[in-house]
């Protein structure tokens, strides 16, 4: 029965054994289904277990919070983001959470943004609209605001993003637990899935990759990127760290300063905020090169000292940038050693490998999908992207690790992060200059 | 040959020429003044010691009610204190140099004068000023200039009129010139536009950054400082250290602009609320009132040069067309004045029961603070609006008055209870929107009260 309904590389693979199977598909096993399927499902079912006191600890942060009532201030750099504006203070007008103050920096905008940001400032919607005439970067921007706010809280968005009416509420609550929180990461998630593949195919690797990948680092303590889109601070911690350093891979960066300060990195998988992916591959390309070099400038080369040991070594901060560098870095290398491998012992075998593989990560998208709606509000809106899974494997084993590869050959070889027009030369200039 | 001759048992001064003689009153002080005196005089000169009692002088002249004394030529010596203050209410400065030409000045003067016609008419006070200053300008061949004063409450003034009208009353006296160029007596040529108070008028404005949360004028502006290296930006303080710039972040100087640092930018800080922001609110503080103006609340005054047409000069001669007293109300556009529409209550009234239907009697009042906000002419504005609105609700036959801009008043025919109701609903509901779109939004900013038309 089965051999009448399994296609023949599958049959293959039952006749030649176990052992060989291992062999043959050692890099799926070892990494890939034991990081992404084994140890995302005992994570889920330790979350489970401890659910009712989590819950609770939650109810009781929330209790706190609410009592103190804090002013939050919620922080958005950015350049030409004016026809974003209104619809932000839109979004963050029925936020459950109001005691908030909204401070937006124009990074040196040539649209019509000062115009939008100064009535908006002028109607009330904005508190602080401040404008810098000339262009300072990402950073500087954020700085510049973080300069400003008076609150208890900073929570960093992104213009053009969008909120869960409690998302503000839910980013700031986890502060509650534990002093020793430093900073907490929003959840990310594409509110343009249906737009076209690029962007569906980047709604399931958002769900997989932050919804569920940031639970898991959360949960192992070794989460290590607080998105510049949704992320919530204490002010004194940014004091103390000097605010945000000179992009790309800022909002990275800076969360491993914190790490480095002893402090701890929370990721609150229900503060929910939406963004909108790019729906066109080229662009997609030019954002990924981008975030790509940035683990290199910043996880193998600014941040080396977290792999040294020193007075100040900690383990979960070498794991943390470890496992990035790992899973990104020096598994993309071990992918060209496996093609070498299998190209040059099994090649008669490869009508049945390369079908193989492919099945079985289709096999593991779906089960990683399985994960994804265990934790996911959204489960109904989510379920739609059930169809584009197998491309899925086209999209990350293929697209994203060229895009990525040629990223690291570039930053590695080239600096060229450097010359990245994202940020403006004067400071990239001075940031090549001091290594930074 | 020209020479000024004192009479033994008189101040009065006798200007000689030739064989001809101008009797020409030299007035010392005020106190020397009599009114009554100045039938047969030709002219005066003024020869004060200062230039306060020559303006006193030149008032109390210009301002007799005889308009045949009020326009004798008056010449100031060129020996008065600050002279240059008010030699513009002169017809001329007297001095050797100047003789012939005053000579001539008042020969040439004396000559209009009597060609005009003194006959009094039924003029009330806005009218004979504009009678008085047309036959100014057409006796003495003038253009109306404005003239820079600092005394005047706009800051420009006009021969005659200013002299006449205090310097408070600036405002009026372009009404005046502004009516007799309505009026088609004379044309007029933009020279300077002015901003004035809301409250008072006055052109006395201290333009001065302030505060958009308080009000206050004490504001510390800083430059922020963006270092390259670290992107750390703050104020230009928080970097200063003894006399360099070294970054509070990565403790790194500053040296060269452009290359390390850059300014992007200044903010401000209130020094009285603490508040911080990067665009101050410019507003207009009254120098004579005290009242802070919003520069969109500000009152736009045109200065103009005014001259005579062909119809001034006949109106300077002749006299200038009476205007009864029916006219001076319509300001108002559709509105009667209040005592007509007193006339058609009472004969209303009288009419009832002739008609199966009823008439009414309503009226409209708008919230005090919505007007109190605006300039006189834009409150003007606001009023015709107002009247616009309700008579379009109103049949031909109805009658509407606007006592005040903030109170209508209205009379109503033969309209059933129903739809009289719906009248003023309608009425209701247009002038809110109008105030809410315009203006802003109040607590009940329109009332309407429509009762029966009847005796009591």
């Amino acid at each position: 029965m089965f051999e009448q309904l399994a296609p023949e590389y599958v049959e293959y693979w039952f006749a030649v054994g176990f052992k060989k199977f291992l062999r043959v598909f050692w890099y799926f096993c070892l990494f890939e289904f034991t990081r992404y399927i084994i140890i995302d499902y005992i994570i889920v079912f330790f979350k489970w277990l401890t659910r009712k006191s989590d819950n609770e600890q939650f109810e009781q942060a929330r209790r706190a919070f609410f009592l103190e009532n804090p002013l939050v201030s919620i922080i958005i750099p950015g350049k030409n983001e004016g026809a974003h504006l209104f619809k932000l203070t839109k979004s963050l007008a029925e936020q459950t959470y109001q005691n908030f103050e909204l401070i937006i920096v124009d990074d040196g905008s040539d649209d019509e943004t000062p115009i939008i940001g100064k009535n908006l400032q002028r109607l009330g919607l904005i508190d602080m609209f401040i404008r810098n005439e000339i262009r300072g970067g990402k950073a500087s921007a954020a700085n510049l605001a973080l300069r400003y706010a008076k609150g208890k809280f900073i929570v960093h968005l992104d213009a053009d993003c969008s909120f869960d009416r409690d998302a503000i509420e839910k980013v700031v609550i986890p502060f509650y637990y534990d002093d020793k929180i430093g900073a907490v990461g929003g959840n990310v998630k594409v509110r343009n899935y249906n737009d076209s593949l690029c962007a569906s195919l980047q709604a399931i690797e958002y769900l997989k990759t932050v919804s569920v990948g940031r639970i898991i680092t959360s949960y192992l303590g070794i989460y290590k990127i607080v998105s510049g889109a949704f992320g919530a601070f204490r002010p004194e911690i940014l004091d103390k760290i000097g605010g945000w350093d000179i992009g790309p891979g800022l909002d990275g960066d800076i969360t491993v300063k914190i790490r480095k300060c002893g402090y701890k990195i929370h990721f609150e998988p229900e503060a929910i905020c939406l963004t909108n992916a790019p729906s066109k591959f080229k662009v997609l390309t030019k954002q990924r090169l981008r975030w790509d070099k940035s683990i290199i400038r910043f996880r193998v080369r600014k941040h080396r000292d977290v792999y040294m040991p020193h007075a100040n070594f900690n383990w979960s901060n070498f794991f943390a940038l470890f496992e990035n560098v790992f899973y990104n870095v020096i598994l993309d290398l071990m992918w060209i050693v496996y093609m070498i491998d299998i190209i040059f012992n099994y090649s008669s075998s490869l009508q049945f490998i390369i079908p193989m593989n492919f099945t079985l990560y289709v096999v593991m998208s779906y089960v990683q999908m399985g994960s994804i709606l265990l934790f996911t509000e959204r489960k109904k809106e989510e379920m739609k992207l059930i169809k584009f899974i197998p491309l899925m494997t086209i999209y990350t084993g293929i697209y994203l690790r060229l895009v990525r590869t040629t990223a690291y050959y570039q930053e590695f070889f080239f600096k060229r992060s450097y010359e990245d027009v994202w940020n403006p030369s004067k400071s990239s200039t001075m940031a090549k200059r001091y290594g930074l | 040959m020209f020479e000024l001759i004192q009479h033994p048992n008189s101040s009065s001064k006798t200007l000689t020429f030739d064989n001809e003689s101008l009797n020409v009153l030299v007035i010392n002080r005020v106190g020397e003044l009599d009114v009554d005196s100045l039938q047969n005089i030709d002219g005066i000169l003024v020869q004060t010691n200062t230039s306060q009692e020559a303006k006193e002088l030149i008032r109390i002249i210009r301002s007799n009610r005889n308009r045949l004394h009020a326009l004798v030529p008056v010449f100031i010596s060129s020996t008065v204190s600050k002279l240059h203050t008010i030699k513009y209410q002169f017809d001329g400065v007297f001095s050797d140099d100047t003789k012939p030409v005053i000579l001539q000045q008042l020969k040439s003067i004396k000559a209009k004068l009597r060609e005009m016609n003194y006959e009094i008419h039924q003029l009330d006070y806005t009218q004979s000023l504009i009678q008085s200053a047309l036959q100014f300008s057409y006796s003495r061949e003038q253009i109306f200039e404005p003239a820079r004063s600092r005394t005047s409450k706009i800051g420009y003034a006009y021969p005659f009129l200013s002299v006449v009208l205090k310097d408070e009353e600036a405002p009026r006296v372009i009404e005046i010139l502004n009516k007799s160029y309505e009026e088609g007596y004379t044309v007029k040529q933009t020279k300077d536009k002015t901003h004035t108070c809301r409250t008072c008028s006055g052109g006395y404005l201290n333009y001065r950054e302030c505060c958009p949360k308080c009000g206050s004028a004490d504001l510390k502006t800083e430059d922020l400082i963006h270092h390259f290296l670290c992107a750390h930006i703050a104020p230009e303080q928080d970097y200063k250290k003894e006399d360099a710039l070294e970054c509070p972040k990565c403790d790194k100087e500053l040296r060269h602009i452009g290359i390390d640092y850059d300014k992007p930018s200044s903010m401000h800080t209130c020094n009285d609320c603490s508040h911080q922001f990067q665009q101050a609110e410019v507003k207009a503080l009254c120098i004579d009132c005290g009242k802070d103006n919003e520069l969109s609340q500000l009152g736009n005054i045109e200065i103009a040069s005014y001259e005579l047409t062909p119809l001034g000069e006949q109106a300077a001669k002749y006299g200038i067309h009476i205007q009864t007293g029916a006219t001076e109300q319509p300001r108002k556009v559709n509105a009667v004045s209040e005592q007509i529409l007193e006339l058609f209550k009472k004969q209303e009234i009288s009419r009832e029961g002739l008609s199966e239907k009823l008439s009414w009697e309503g009226s409209v009042r708008i919230h005090p603070e919505i007007m109190s906000g605006f300039h006189v002419d834009q409150q003007e504005i606001i009023q015709k609006e107002m009247c616009a609105i309700i008579t379009n609700y109103l049949g031909k036959a109805d009658v509407l008055s606007s006592p005040s801009t903030i109170w209508y008043r209205f009379l109503v025919y033969d309209q059933t209870p129903e739809s009289i109701e719906k009248i003023g609903k309608l009425i209701q509901n247009n002038i809110s929107k109008l105030i809410s779109d315009g203006i802003g939004t109040f607590d009940n900013p329109v009332e309407v009260l429509i009762s029966k038309l009847t005796n009591g």
